[in-house]
């Protein structure tokens, strides 16, 4: 049996009270709101909770019991063991390491805490969380780890978008893409979703949330959507086009939405071409594939064959990393020869169960 | 029990048409009565009848609780993590005494290394309580004359 | 004094030259439980709060059968919930109550005070009463506020070790160097140890010895000494004239710290109980 002692003597060195001093952290790792502030840090006794609006529900609401006082002891337990991760982290020079101890110091604020969890991550706001700061962004990846990306590869296995666009994919950033409010859907689709020609009518806007340590001045992404389920009768069989290509792009932790103001037209590889699929050829996939790349690429100087696209080739070729994806499927519906019209594609085919020659 | 019974059935039928205010006018129920009974038994002894509400804790509340248990999973890790490492420095001390005593005298060496199977825990060791007893130490030991 | 417990591989020497000793490390385990840190109590007093708002009703009606006196004395003991009216505003939300409970809060249940305790009863005749209030014992005892060493009635809630000074002053285990038995056989260390303690506190002591094989080793030129755990379980330690040392105590590991020099105590202490 040992003496059980509260503060150990690593913990005695540093009382300093590190989560209350501002002058060197980011704001963004205090709760902003003051009257919160005050109640998460400092006495319940004779308040109400401020993130309860009714005031009927207000009066109604009791705290447990003694949780003040056990409260403070704890805070400064762990503050105390984040002083000495911060003495740690002066010292380390390593950058994985320093991450490592920058998230360590943090991870048990209860003010980081709050606003990671009563905030919204997916669109997030960088007064609250930051993404820049390591340790939002490893909460980040917990919550995606969590749920969004198991979704993701699930669905990818699934619909078989791995391996007949690309062979597998060990994902390592968030890619969500969402349509033009003017389609009608307003929404950050769901990997897998079918979707109307109508909502899929103008370019998607994708964003590339990294919780990796990539530096974000000189990281350049591609970005691939392709149909795999293109039916090619000739070969009997179907081909894989490229419907949308953008590459050089550059994007930071926090601004990531890839939509039409942030790119020029030397970013890309190939215009958006909406899916149009023909009539009875079934549901056709599209996958959008995201790359790190090694290096940048004139967009200039490299030709992209849209009909019967190799995307492995192209991959090989210029040396790209896969690090994130994401799929719809489509399907013909009344609204395809608009669609046809508006973008001056010829009218599509319509198969039959019984192949005319 | 049933005669007492029957004159009340009478009383409540009679009184149907006066009108009370507050007082149940529907009547009870066209279950036998043994039923009722049972009915009512285990209403009274169900369990969410003694179960009490959910608690709900506000975000602020939730997020305080979080940090006590965090840090309370914390300091029991700090406490595990002392204890296994005295446990090794313990097994090393042991080990490196053994050792020392092989080469210094195997005799006494196979003699402390002898089985000791069939060792009891002695009983009259107890495990600490909250408060001491009212004999707090038994000096008047003897030993035993063989 | 130069101690080695982990670097004895290198040393030059034949078995003859150094003596064996037997040491002994006699503990008194802690006959109370251990002081909760302040962080280890609030959080107790927390858990114990949440659990209680999340007890279930008191099943009354199971421990007090209906209509008896000891169900109206439990009852009249109880301060009821609020109930709900109709028509009447109730500040802190409609109450909730089934089976004489407030859902939403912990139930409080207050236990009827015994007759004895409302009348003017001595407190001679109380003493047998089995209803008489339950006094615990201190924590803290008189050897503590005495702060008599030589008794084991000391630092309830801690280990104590015994430890012995010898004519030169230094404070430490007893040791006692390894003989042959009759037959010529040496005695092994836990027998040397044990027959080596009842020499020098007499005989009246009960101790248990936790294994035959030394937990650690105080390593010298002159001699190596094999340290041996054990429990006192009853009895006296009584230090006898013409021994070789003159006074003993119960120390607990601070204290062990505070008297021993650094060396000595750096060897042992992973042997030591913190508490």
């Amino acid at each position: 049996m040992l003496r059980r002692t509260l503060h150990s003597s690593v913990a005695k060195k540093s009382g300093a009270k590190v989560w209350s001093d501002f002058s060197a952290r980011s704001a963004a790792l205090s709760i902003r709101n003051d009257r919160i502030k005050d109640y998460v840090l400092n006495d319940t006794l004779k308040k109400s909770p401020p993130s309860i609006r009714r005031r009927a529900n207000k009066v109604k609401y009791q705290s447990p019991e003694k949780i003040d006082d056990v409260f403070k002891t704890c805070y400064n337990f762990m503050e105390e063991r984040a002083a000495s991760k911060y003495a740690e982290l002066a010292k380390e020079q390593d950058p994985a390491k320093r991450t490592e101890l920058a998230v360590a110091a943090e991870i048990n604020n209860p003010e980081v805490q709050y606003n990671f969890q009563f905030h919204t991550k997916l669109e997030n706001d960088p007064q609250f969380i930051d993404y820049q700061l390591p340790v939002y962004r490893h909460l980040g990846r917990q919550h995606w780890e969590s749920y969004g990306q198991m979704l993701l590869m699930q669905r990818l296995e699934t619909l078989a978008v791995i391996p007949d666009t690309m062979a597998t994919l060990v994902p390592k950033s968030e890619v969500n893409i969402k349509f033009p409010f003017s389609t009608g859907l307003n929404k950050w689709i769901e990997p897998g979703e079918h979707l109307s020609s109508n909502v899929t009518s103008m370019a998607p806007a994708v964003k590339i949330q990294e919780y990796e340590d990539v530096d974000s001045e000189t990281q350049l992404y591609t970005v691939l959507i392709v149909n795999p389920d293109e039916p090619d009768l000739r070969s009997d069989s179907f081909k894989t086009t490229l419907q949308y290509g953008l590459s050089n792009l550059k994007v930071s932790y926090n601004d990531n939405v890839v939509d039409a103001r942030k790119f020029t037209d030397e970013n890309v590889l190939a215009s958006y071409l909406p899916p149009v699929p023909e009539k009875n050829a079934g549901t056709q996939r599209f996958a959008v594939w995201v790359f790190r790349q090694k290096a940048s690429y004139p967009v200039s100087q490299t030709s992209v064959e849209r009909d019967n696209f190799d995307i492995r080739q192209f991959v090989n070729d210029h040396k790209l990393e896969p690090v994130g994806a994401h799929v719809w499927r489509s399907e013909w519906d009344s609204n395809v020869s608009n669609i046809r019209t508006k973008y001056g594609l010829p009218e599509g085919r319509v198969f039959h169960r019984v192949r005319r020659v | 029990m049933l005669p007492v019974r029957q004159p009340t059935a009478k009383r409540t039928g009679q009184l149907v048409f006066q009108f009370v205010r507050g007082k149940r006018t529907k009547s009870k129920g066209t279950l036998a009565p043994a039923i009722q009974r049972a009915v009512t038994q285990l209403s009274v002894m169900s369990a969410g009848r003694k179960q009490p509400k959910m608690l709900k804790l506000s975000q602020e509340d939730y997020i305080k609780h979080q940090t006590i248990q965090t840090c309370w999973a914390m300091y029991q890790k700090e406490l595990r993590d002392k204890r296994n490492e005295q446990l090794r420095l313990q097994y090393k001390s042991t080990e490196a005494a053994m050792e020392l005593l092989q080469k210094l005298d195997p005799e006494l060496f196979e003699a402390a290394n002898a089985s000791e199977a069939g060792k009891r825990f002695p009983l009259e060791l107890k495990v600490p309580t909250e408060f001491p007893p009212k004999k707090i130490w038994y000096y008047n030991y003897k030993v035993k004359q063989e | 004094m130069r101690l080695h417990i982990l670097a004895h591989r290198g040393v030059a020497s034949t078995p003859q030259s150094r003596t064996i000793k037997a040491g002994l490390i006699l503990s008194r385990i802690p006959i109370v439980t251990q002081d909760l840190t302040s962080l280890e109590k609030q959080y107790y007093d927390y858990q114990s709060e949440l659990e209680k708002r999340l007890m279930w009703t008191f099943p009354q009606y199971f421990y007090y059968r209906k209509g008896t006196l000891a169900e109206k004395r439990f009852l009249a003991a109880q301060k009821g919930p609020v109930s709900r009216q109709p028509g009447v505003w109730f500040p802190k939300g409609i109450p909730d109550v089934k089976h004489n409970r407030e859902r939403r809060t912990k139930q409080v249940v207050n236990l009827p005070h015994s007759l004895s305790n409302g009348g003017s009863s001595e407190e001679g005749s109380d003493g047998d009463s089995i209803s008489r209030p339950i006094v615990p014992n201190s924590r803290i005892t008189q050897a503590d506020k005495s702060s008599d060493l030589q008794s084991l009635e000391r630092g309830l809630s801690s280990t104590l070790y015994l430890l012995v000074k010898n004519n030169t002053g230094q404070w430490k285990f007893p040791s006692f160097p390894v003989k042959s038995s009759l037959d010529s056989k040496k005695r092994p260390l836990h027998a040397t140890a044990e027959a080596g303690l009842r020499d020098l506190g007499g005989p009246n002591i009960n101790t248990w010895s936790i294994s035959n094989t030394p937990a650690g080793v105080l390593n010298s030129p002159e001699a190596a000494e094999f340290l041996i755990k054990s429990h006192i379980i009853s009895g006296r330690f009584e230090l006898q004239p013409n021994s070789q040392y003159n006074e003993f105590a119960w120390l607990t590991k601070k204290e062990i710290q505070q008297r021993v020099d650094e060396a000595y105590y750096q060897t042992l202490a992973c042997l030591l109980a913190g508490n």
